[in-house]
């Protein structure tokens, strides 16, 4: 295997809540090539959001620690000071999240927050608005000359979604971290979006770590899947084969619980219980309480490990299959 | 723009009235008759009756509101009944006092509260952060006059540095006007320097703690640009409300500050006029009052817009 781009090992997040302590990332380890999309699914609360931030060192919240190895073309993130860390996420690393409109400044114009960040590698201003009027075209965005003086309020929700993306893309990273970056979208718009951060995203060679709670988008533009629940990664494998044959029960009831057809012939399909409190966790698979098939063995830990060339899974029942 | 700028100027004119009234009405329901408070306690019911009649106090209340505001609309805002001189030729006497003092104490509240609460924010649950939260404690706790009476004895009294007291306007000279002038504004600023970096501490965690933040982040914009230009920024707006009612409160007078400084202020003058039952004077002074609050506020809605556009529209 050739090195990775990204390769994350044994990621640990943990804060101090009212609840006690809690641990949104428990021993998470992935790892993206260069130009691959993985994509991270799970329920809300799975900790998929905090595990894909921690993974380039952005704590959330603030007081949270981070622990593990964070490779980056082969160099340790977390062993870089701040602003060797700074530096590499600007020529590097990205993000687009969720909700557009927070995420960007309010009181900056669209055009100031793409060209600062153009600079941030240097060059002129010119050059840089040069660059953002480019990428804004790109986007599909109408009028771009105007958009550059508009504030984020003025923008529609989907066009501030696409300023948001060409606000990563500007400075051509080599890996994107996409934190649901469809989600708050209309259907159409979302389609729309995903297709033209796919295309972009081949055309610049760009990594992705898409994190999405919505298996089809994930089917749609992912290479690898890895599933989390509860602060673990519960199976890995590539897109069209754990779709196809999910070999862990969550990963079997995750996809069960999408709906399917148009016939309507009961209640929509969910899993049943609750996802576990995370400040206090049972021993061994967190997912037993909700699991068809517990078994006594499933208190002892389960590790995630190799059931198939290209496939994991942190399954007893998964590794006998 | 303009529109929401005409809009505000229509909001002060109405405030402006209502207050007026209030004002004239409220003096008037004190406890008290200025005519008995200004003659000796042997007064003749005929002598009050004549002094009544002089002051004007005999004609019905609509009749004396109409004169008051009259005048007060062309800047005539009637006589003092104590001292027979023009009610604005007094207040522009005193105001300049006022208005120098909360204006170095503003400045020193400012010079404090930016970079203590940025910088609070910035290293939240760190050494400077507890430091700073606890002088804010203590300047908060501690009365005004209590710090001027500790100050003057310190640079006064032992060091002999500075006057104890007294005024002396900028054409005296700037070093001479500061001497007098430093004591009194550094116990003022000091204690809105403690509310406004609380104020400013927590909004800056509160933006700290957004999205775009996150996102510059990850793009790898400086941390002193994310401090300054990201969060500062969005801050601000919050904390300019804070410091506009500040401001506010410091112009209305502070009369124990004026009182152990013997500064010849507003607010000595409001207190001594409301124990003299000078309604005139009462009167112009509070209506002075609200209408710099009215202005201050006005000058904040302005700023915001300027700071946030999306007020702007």
């Amino acid at each position: 295997m050739p090195e990775p781009l990204f390769e994350v090992r044994d990621l640990v997040t943990r804060f101090r809540s009212e609840g006690g302590e809690i641990r949104p990332s428990r021993g998470v380890s992935f790892h993206i090539a260069a130009g691959e999309v993985l994509g991270l699914v799970g329920e809300s609360g799975s900790g998929k959001s905090v595990t894909a931030r921690a993974s380039i060192r952005l704590q959330q919240p603030e007081s949270a620690t981070i622990g593990g190895e964070l490779f980056f073309r082969g160099q340790d993130l977390r062993k870089l000071d701040a602003e060797a860390l700074r530096g590499l996420r600007a020529k590097q690393i990205a993000m687009v999240v969720q909700d557009p409109a927070a995420a960007l400044n309010p009181v900056m114009t669209i055009g100031d927050q793409l060209t600062r960040i153009h600079r941030l590698h240097g060059g002129s201003e010119a050059e840089a608005r040069e660059a953002a009027l480019l990428l804004l075209r790109r986007m599909r965005i109408a009028e771009p000359e105007s958009r550059l003086a508009a504030y984020p309020h003025q923008l529609s929700g989907g066009m501030r979604q696409r300023v948001l993306i060409a606000l990563a893309l500007i400075c051509r990273p080599s890996l994107l971290i996409a934190d649901e970056p469809t989600t708050a979208l209309d259907v159409t718009v979302e389609a729309e979006i995903l297709a033209l951060l796919d295309e972009l995203r081949r055309e610049l060679g760009m990594a992705m770590l898409m994190i999405s709670h919505n298996l089809s988008v994930i089917g749609r533009i992912c290479d690898r899947v890895a599933v989390m629940y509860a602060g673990r990664i519960m199976e890995e494998a590539p897109t069209q084969a754990l779709l196809a044959t999910p070999r862990h029960p969550y990963t079997m009831a995750l996809l069960a619980s999408v709906p399917r057809g148009t016939k309507r012939d009961g209640p929509l399909p969910a899993i049943p219980g609750e996802p576990p409190d995370l400040a206090r966790l049972p021993p061994g698979c967190p997912f037993q309480a909700r699991c068809p098939g517990a078994a006594p063995q499933c208190t002892a830990e389960q590790p995630l490990r190799d059931i198939a060339p290209g496939r994991k899974a942190a399954c007893w029942r998964a590794e006998a299959a | 723009m303009a529109r929401f700028l005409l809009g505000r100027a229509a909001t002060l004119a109405l405030v402006l009235f209502g207050a007026s009234v209030l004002i004239f009405l409220v003096v008037r329901a004190l406890p008290g008759d200025p005519a008995i408070a200004m003659m000796t306690s042997n007064a003749t019911p005929a002598e009050i009756q004549a002094m009544r009649e002089a002051l004007g106090l005999h004609l019905p209340l609509w009749q004396q509101y109409l004169t008051w505001v009259g005048g007060a609309v062309t800047g005539d805002l009637g006589r003092s009944f104590m001292y027979s001189n023009g009610v604005a030729a007094m207040i522009a006497e005193r105001f300049p006092v006022t208005l120098h003092v909360s204006l170095v104490a503003l400045a020193i509240a400012m010079a404090i509260a930016i970079p203590a609460g940025v910088l609070s924010a910035r290293y939240k649950g760190g050494a400077l952060d507890h430091m700073f939260r606890v002088v804010a404690m203590i300047g908060i706790s501690m009365p005004v006059f209590w710090q001027g009476l500790l100050s003057i004895l310190l640079f006064a009294v032992i060091l002999g540095w500075l006057p104890p007291g007294g005024y002396q306007p900028l054409s005296a000279g700037l070093g001479l006007s500061t001497a007098h002038i430093i004591l009194p504004a550094v116990a003022l600023g000091t204690a809105y320097a403690a509310t406004i970096t609380r104020m400013l501490r927590s909004s800056m965690l509160d933006v700290l703690g957004r999205e775009h933040i996150a996102v510059a982040r990850a793009h790898g914009v400086p941390e002193r640009t994310i401090i300054w230009t990201d969060a500062f920024r969005n801050a601000l707006i919050p904390t300019l409300t804070a410091a506009g009612f500040s401001f506010g409160y410091l112009l209305a007078g502070a009369v124990l500050t004026e009182v152990i400084f013997n500064l010849p202020g507003m607010g000595r003058l409001l207190y001594e006029s409301i124990l003299s039952r000078d309604y005139p004077l009462v009167q112009g002074l509070v209506l002075l009052n609200v209408t710099l609050f009215v202005l201050i506020n006005f000058g904040m809605d302005a700023l915001y817009a300027v700071l946030d556009p999306r007020i702007r529209r």
